[in-house]
Formats: structure tokens, C-alpha cells, sequence
């Protein structure tokens, strides 16, 4: 009777714990609103609201296809009115910045800076996507064209994008055989996360902050992670891979941008302006196919050197690696603005 | 083989079980013995058979001294011992050191000594004093000779091995002598203990390492106001890092029914370097004390040779720690902080003692922050970094990253709090399992360490003495 007595105590501390912990873990650490596999779309956020504390502090509200702070214009009310320009912004975790709070992601700041600016009817849609590639951008590209119609696309890539183009396990790939490129849509992805992955069934459970973070601890706990190997790289190969990925997104996006926000090692001054592998060849690509490109190092090196602030990382993690925090989106925000501002003039 | 790692949990339990079912005591030391090197091996086998050729030179100088009447006899195997244990230390610990510092002044005669390629045996400082304790007890008479086992077990006692305590031959030994019994009480008692511990180390300490590791490799990057932030989280994490690994080891002894003495005793309430002392790495000022502080005289010898004593022992503490002259003016600091406070002592304190309160807060600011300085060159990776740190602290210097890392905060708030509701505790906080309230406290802290220990956790700092 005692030890009956005592494992319903301990079932029900267990569950007050655990109830507890829930609510600490969403407020402060994360709230995820989970995912669907859209047949179109791909593994796509559920609408709600997700909370990051992991990295940064920031509030995002999902919605409907994944559209971050804002819904994607309604279906049913056809043509968009008169006046309107629509910017689309696409790009990976770095335009989807849960990191930080909805005002401050650089499409909304793009906005909200024009709107001040101008007589202009700025509407902005922010359809970044954590582990997006430009196969991604690519491949949805009518799909974003029938459901915004916007007048200008930025697609902001940065150095790791361009890097895993060829990644068969990913949810968006490019297929290359004969010097012959096709973005492929990989519908059985389901996970980056090990455990995830592999417990497909389970995999709702993870909305539960608890489980969540539970499971990336004991993953980290129970299995080594491999060490990436830096694979050897065939310059000429990916400078082929690139200027045809340029040349596919201007092609399907003909009002482009591409945003390069690159990799800095801000702990050696001497190399703040030295451009990594990919960032010369998207530059080349660009220059060769006459893309416009705002790279951002230039202006995030000048930050560093004249005001000795840091476009990526937070006071929680680490100054100079991670996502962008709000002095990088301020900043990108800026550019964005000015190269905006001459394009709505002319 | 780490106290925080998934093999330890599995190994102690395991051993816990053994001892359980092994009625005869004999038996259970033998497997305490095995166990200890077996836990060893998991570090560096290589060294198994060095740890042992120290334990057998120890256990035979120590059993002559013990049976011989000559003094001389005696004293000059307890020189064999000593050297023998000084140096197997200087050549593993030092020589490349030496070497190094050797060469710059030789090399104006374009004369060197070679570097060798030398690979420092874990826990190698913790065994070396370890033996030497025992043997220069048998000398003084204070403790009796004890079989080789015994001795052994003193020696590699797996709770205690890599990074102490440094325990007492008088204070272990006679432990041995009585059956280990694993009774429910003692399990559930060390459990929490070791929870505690894994709470400082895993919460705390490892959470800190990633604000206080970045600033100190590189801290010209960041302003003087991080800098300072950084050196107090460092202060907050050496204390939750080693006395957090104390801890685990008392537990894991408490859950076998042998008391290991606590390491720590709420450092940073200190009003003074020699209160300090008495307060932080016990084991080890207590080791300096007893073998090092009496054997050059102590206080015996008038005022002023204390002073310099006080100076000796403190500059080879920090010579203990590391090959390095950032811990040789570690120790040096902290040296010349007790020899004043002494002189203070003798001179001023003696005649009238002060009990306000304002020289109490001005005497524990100025100790803390005299420790905390002091922590720079301990934790600096250069002699150059930890002048590069001193420079930003003190000519405040507001080039640089403002980097104000909120869980900071958040664990020196934890740890003021726990030294404030420490100073009313006798013993370790121990909670009651069959009530509702104890369980859930167990649970929700389990949990906590799970949901809140980083994904990259840091090794113990004191691993690398």
C-alpha cells in the first residue's frame, strides 16, 4: 500500500515537473508550431506562433505556407490593388529570423523604412525558411509568382546555401548529370534531426517544448557527432553550378536582387575583407549574367571597424557566429532601402 | 570517463550493485581496487603502470621508515621517496617548462636544451601529493603502515583520483578499516550530493564557458565593462567547475558509505586571502599546509620568515598547478596576499579586532576583487593575454564588443543566493524522497539539468592538473 502510495506521489510530481518545465521552456527557450509536409511546399511550419530564446529572443507569428509576420495575400481577392508594389523576400533561416522580433526582420524594416520615405504602397512578404536553398527558391518560383505577384523578389543567400546545393537528403536539391541542371523535390525529407528522422510517427511530439529539447540534448548525449569533412571543391564545377543558379533565379525571377550576407571572421581584422570561395562566385556569377547583388560585407566590416558592433550573434550565444541580430538587420535593411528607393524613383 | 557522462552513471551503478552483493570485505576493497583502475584506463591505460610503480616505491620506502628504528635509515627513505616522487612530477609536469625558460637565458650563448615530446599522465599532481602524504605520515608517526592495497586504494580511489580532494591518509585510511556497507540512506544521501554537484557543473559552469571562453582567447575584441563581466563569470565558473566535480566525488563515496571531506566551504564569503584559503580547494591548502608550510618552518622562526613562507608555499602551489608562469604569478599573488594580510594581522587586527559592518563589506570587496584579478593570469592562456585582460580591466578601455551575457546573471544570482542560504547549513541540502515535495524537487531538478545544460559541454577545468 506504501510503495503504491508513494508511485502516485512520484507520478505526480513527475507530471507537475514536467508541466512546469513546459511552460518555462516555451516562454524562454522555444515554442515551436510544429510542421506539415505540403506536397508543394515541402516541410513547411504549422501556423501559430513561435517562440526563440535558443538563440536571441524573438516572436514570430507563422502563417498559412509558411509566411512569417504577415499572411500571404488572400487568394480569393485576385489582382492586387492599384499602386501596390509587392516585394517578396525568399531566403533561409537568416530571412526568417526567429531570432528576433517581427519589427525588426529586415523585409518588415524594408517596409516600414520605404513607406516613410515615399508616397510608395510598399507591401512586403517575408517567405524565408529555415534550411531553404536557392534549389528551393527555384523550384517554387511560379508557385510564389501565382500567390504574390510581386514586382521585386530578393533572395538572399549566404555561404552555406550554395554549399550543399547537390545534397540528395535534403527537401529541395539540384539534380546535375551531363552538365544538365533540375531542381528536384525530395518528398520523403522529413528531418535534419536524427531522432526525428527516424521516428517519423513520433514526430509531433515535438511541439512539445520538453521533447524538443529533451531530444537534442540526449541526441547530443548518446550519439558523436560526426565531423564534417571539408570536402575537396572542383572550382570549375561549382562556378558552373553557380552561374546556372543565378541564371535560373533570374530567369524565373526577373525583378531580382540577390542579398549575399556573408561568413566574417570578426577575431582577425586581416580578414574582414577577404571573400569566401562562394561569395566570389556568386560575385562572378553575378557580374557575368548582370544580376544585381548587395553583399553585405563591405558594410558589415565598416559596422565592426567604426562602431565595434556586430551583425551576427547575441548576448546568448556568441558575438560573430549565428544568425543575424538586429544590428545586421538594421544595417541590411538600410541597403535594401536605398537600392529600393532608386528603384521606385526610376 | 567523466562524473556527467552516461558511462560513469552506468560504471557506478554497476559497482554499487557488486558491492552490495559481496559480503566479504576484502573482496569489495579488491573491487574497489580494480574498479579505480579500470577508471583509470578509460582516461590513459598508457600510465596504469606509472601509477603503480609509485604506489609500490611509496608503500616500500613508507614500510621501511615504519619498521626502522634508525633515524637516518629513516630519514633517507623518506628522501628516496620524496625525490623519487618530485621528480617522476618535474619530468612529466616540468621539463619542457624548465626547458623552455632554461633556453631563453642560454641561448644568448647559442646553447639549448632539446624539447621532449612528453605526454602529462592524468591526475599525475593529485597522486604525486597523495602518496607523498602518507609516506611522510608514516614518517612522522601519525599514522601506521597499512597493507599495500589499502594504500593503493588511497591512492586511486575513483572518486577522487583525477581531480581530488587530496584526502588524509589518517582521515581514509582507517574507513578501509571497517566493512563498506551500501545502506539506502547513505545512497540516497550521496545521489543528491552528486546531483548537486552535476547542477555546478552542467548548469552553471559549463553555461558560463561560453561567455567566458570567447572573451578571454581573444579580448581585444570586446570593452572593458565585458571584460570585467567575463573575469566575474570565470570566478563563478572555477568555483561551480571544480567544487562542482568535489561534490560528485563525495557523493559517489557517501553512496559507498566512505566520507570524503568537503573541498569547499563558500569561498567567496571570504573577508581575507587567508580566510580564503581556508575556505577554497581545503584539501590542497591543508596538504601545503601540513607538508610544505611546517616542513620550512612555519611560523616557528620568527615573523618575517613566516612572511617569506607564507610567499614559498603559495608560489609552489601555483607551480602545482601548471608549467606555466601564469600560475607561478598565481601563486606568487596569492603569496604575497597572505604574507600582507599576516603582517596586518600581527601588526593592527591583533591589538583591536574591527566588527563593523563597513569594514566587513570594504574587507570582502577587496578580497573578492584581489581573487578575482588574481583568476586572470589562472585562467589566461598567455602571460601576454593575461596582460592584455589586466590593461582593459583597469585603464577602462571602451574600444571594443559590448557583450552582456544574460545568463550571467542569472548563475551569479544562484550562486550568491546558495552561499547566503549555505552559510546556515552544517551539510549538503538534502531533501526528504518519500514525501510529495522532495520528489518533485529531485524531478523538476533533473529535468532542469537535462532541458538547461548546454549542447557543447567543457571539460573539467582542474582535469588538466
Amino acid at each position: 500500500m506504501r510503495s503504491i502510495k508513494w508511485a502516485v506521489q512520484a507520478l505526480l510530481a513527475f507530471l507537475a515537473a514536467l508541466l512546469i518545465w513546459e511552460i518555462l521552456l516555451q516562454l524562454t527557450t522555444i515554442r515551436s508550431t510544429g510542421y506539415n509536409n505540403d506536397p508543394v511546399l515541402g516541410k513547411i511550419a504549422k501556423e501559430g506562433t513561435y517562440i526563440n530564446g535558443q538563440e536571441g529572443y524573438g516572436w514570430t507569428r507563422i502563417y498559412a505556407e509558411g509566411a512569417i509576420g504577415r499572411p500571404f495575400p488572400d487568394a480569393s481577392a485576385g489582382a492586387k490593388p492599384p499602386g501596390e508594389k509587392r516585394i517578396l523576400f525568399i531566403g533561409d533561416s537568416f530571412t526568417e529570423a526567429n531570432q528576433v522580433m517581427t519589427a525588426v526582420k529586415f523585409p518588415f524594416q524594408v517596409e516600414r523604412k520605404l513607406k516613410q520615405d515615399g508616397p510608395w504602397r510598399i507591401e512586403s512578404f517575408n517567405a524565408g525558411r529555415s534550411s531553404a536553398s536557392p534549389a528551393y527558391y527555384i523550384h517554387l518560383a511560379d508557385y510564389y509568382h501565382q500567390r504574390i505577384a510581386p514586382d521585386y523578389v530578393v533572395v538572399q543567400i549566404n555561404e552555406d546555401d550554395l554549399k550543399d546545393l547537390r545534397n540528395r537528403q535534403g527537401n529541395f536539391y539540384i539534380d546535375e548529370a551531363e552538365g544538365r541542371y533540375q531542381t528536384v523535390f525530395n518528398d520523403s525529407f522529413r528531418s535534419t534531426n536524427a531522432i526525428a528522422a527516424r521516428l517519423d510517427g513520433l514526430y509531433h511530439l515535438l511541439e512539445f517544448s520538453t521533447i524538443r529539447v529533451a531530444s537534442e540534448k540526449v541526441q547530443k548525449l548518446l550519439m558523436d557527432e560526426p565531423a564534417k569533412k571539408e570536402e575537396a571543391r572542383d572550382a570549375a564545377r561549382d562556378l558552373a553550378l553557380t552561374e546556372w543558379t543565378l541564371a535560373e533565379l533570374q530567369r524565373k525571377y526577373p525583378k531580382l536582387v540577390v542579398l549575399f550576407l556573408p561568413t566574417i571572421d570578426f577575431s582577425s581584422d586581416g580578414d574582414l575583407d577577404e571573400q569566401g570561395y562562394f561569395e566570389r562566385l556568386v560575385a562572378q556569377a553575378a557580374r557575368d549574367h548582370q544580376i544585381d547583388l548587395i553583399n553585405m560585407r563591405g558594410p558589415f566590416a565598416d559596422l565592426y571597424r567604426q562602431q565595434h558592433k556586430i551583425p551576427y550573434g547575441f548576448a546568448n550565444t556568441q558575438y560573430g557566429l549565428g544568425h543575424m541580430n538586429a544590428y545586421g538587420h538594421d544595417i541590411t535593411s538600410d541597403l535594401l532601402v536605398d537600392y529600393f528607393r532608386e528603384k521606385l524613383i526610376q | 570517463m567523466i562524473f556527467t557522462s552516461v558511462q560513469y552513471i552506468v560504471f557506478f551503478a554497476v559497482i554499487l550493485l557488486l558491492l552490495h552483493v559481496i559480503h566479504v570485505n576484502k573482496y569489495k576493497k579488491m573491487l574497489l581496487l580494480v574498479a579505480s583502475y579500470l577508471f583509470y584506463s578509460f582516461w590513459d591505460y598508457r600510465f596504469v603502470a606509472l601509477i603503480v610503480g609509485m604506489t609500490l616505491v611509496n608503500h616500500l620506502a613508507s614500510s621501511i621508515i615504519s619498521r626502522s628504528g634508525n633515524d637516518r635509515e629513516r630519514k633517507l627513505w623518506l628522501a628516496i621517496s620524496v625525490v623519487a616522487n618530485l621528480a617522476t612530477l618535474g619530468f612529466f609536469k616540468y621539463y619542457n617548462f624548465f626547458v623552455e625558460s632554461a633556453n631563453v637565458f642560454l641561448g644568448q650563448w647559442g646553447l639549448s636544451f632539446p624539447f621532449l615530446n612528453i605526454v602529462l599522465p592524468v591526475a599525475i599532481s593529485f597522486v604525486t601529493f597523495e602518496v607523498m602524504s602518507y609516506t611522510i605520515d608514516i614518517y612522522r608517526k601519525e599514522i601506521k603502515s597499512h597493507s599495500f592495497w589499502d594504500f593503493s586504494l588511497l591512492v586511486v580511489f575513483f572518486p577522487h583520483l583525477v581531480a581530488g580532494p587530496i584526502l588524509k591518509p589518517r582521515q581514509f585510511l582507517p574507513q578501509l578499516e571497517k566493512d563498506i556497507v551500501i545502506k539506502r540512506d547513505n545512497v540516497i544521501s550521496g545521489i543528491q550530493i552528486f546531483i548537486f554537484g552535476v547542477v555546478k557543473k552542467v548548469v552553471i559552469a559549463d553555461n558560463l564557458a561560453h561567455f567566458v571562453d570567447p572573451v578571454f582567447d581573444n579580448p581585444s575584441m570586446y570593452n572593458s565593462l565585458t571584460v570585467w563581466c567575463a573575469v566575474l563569470g570565470y570566478a563563478v565558473q572555477i568555483y561551480c567547475d571544480f567544487s562542482g566535480y568535489s561534490d560528485m566525488a563525495i557523493g559517489s563515496a557517501r553512496c559507498m558509505g566512505l566520507s570524503i571531506p568537503r573541498n569547499f566551504n563558500l569561498p567567496y564569503l571570504s573577508l581575507s586571502v587567508t580566510e580564503f584559503w581556508r575556505r577554497w580547494h581545503i584539501s590542497l591548502s591543508t596538504w601545503l599546509r601540513e607538508y610544505l608550510y611546517y616542513s620550512l618552518g612555519g611560523n616557528r622562526k620568527g615573523r618575517f620568515r613566516q612572511y617569506v613562507n607564507l610567499t614559498i608555499v603559495m608560489l609552489l602551489g601555483g607551480l602545482w598547478h601548471g608549467a606555466s608562469w601564469n600560475f607561478v604569478v598565481w601563486g606568487l599573488l596569492h603569496g604575497l596576499g597572505l604574507a600582507i594580510h599576516k603582517a596586518y594581522f600581527d601588526f593592527f587586527l591583533k591589538k583591536k579586532a574591527i566588527q563593523s559592518r563597513i569594514y566587513q563589506s570594504c574587507a570582502w570587496l577587496l578580497t573578492f576583487v584581489f581573487v578575482c584579478v588574481t583568476w586572470v593570469f589562472f585562467r589566461s592562456p598567455s602571460f601576454a593575454t593575461s596582460g592584455e585582460i589586466l590593461k582593459k580591466m583597469f585603464l577602462f578601455d571602451n574600444q571594443g564588443i559590448s557583450w552582456y551575457y544574460p545568463l550571467l546573471a542569472v548563475c551569479m544570482t544562484i550562486v550568491v543566493a546558495s552561499h547566503i542560504v549555505g552559510r546556515k547549513m552544517e551539510d549538503y541540502p538534502q531533501v526528504d524522497i518519500r514525501s510529495f515535495r522532495g520528489i518533485f524537487i529531485i524531478v523538476f531538478v533533473l529535468m532542469g539539468i537535462l532541458f538547461l545544460m548546454p549542447v557543447n559541454s567543457s571539460p573539467f577545468i582542474y582535469f588538466q592538473f
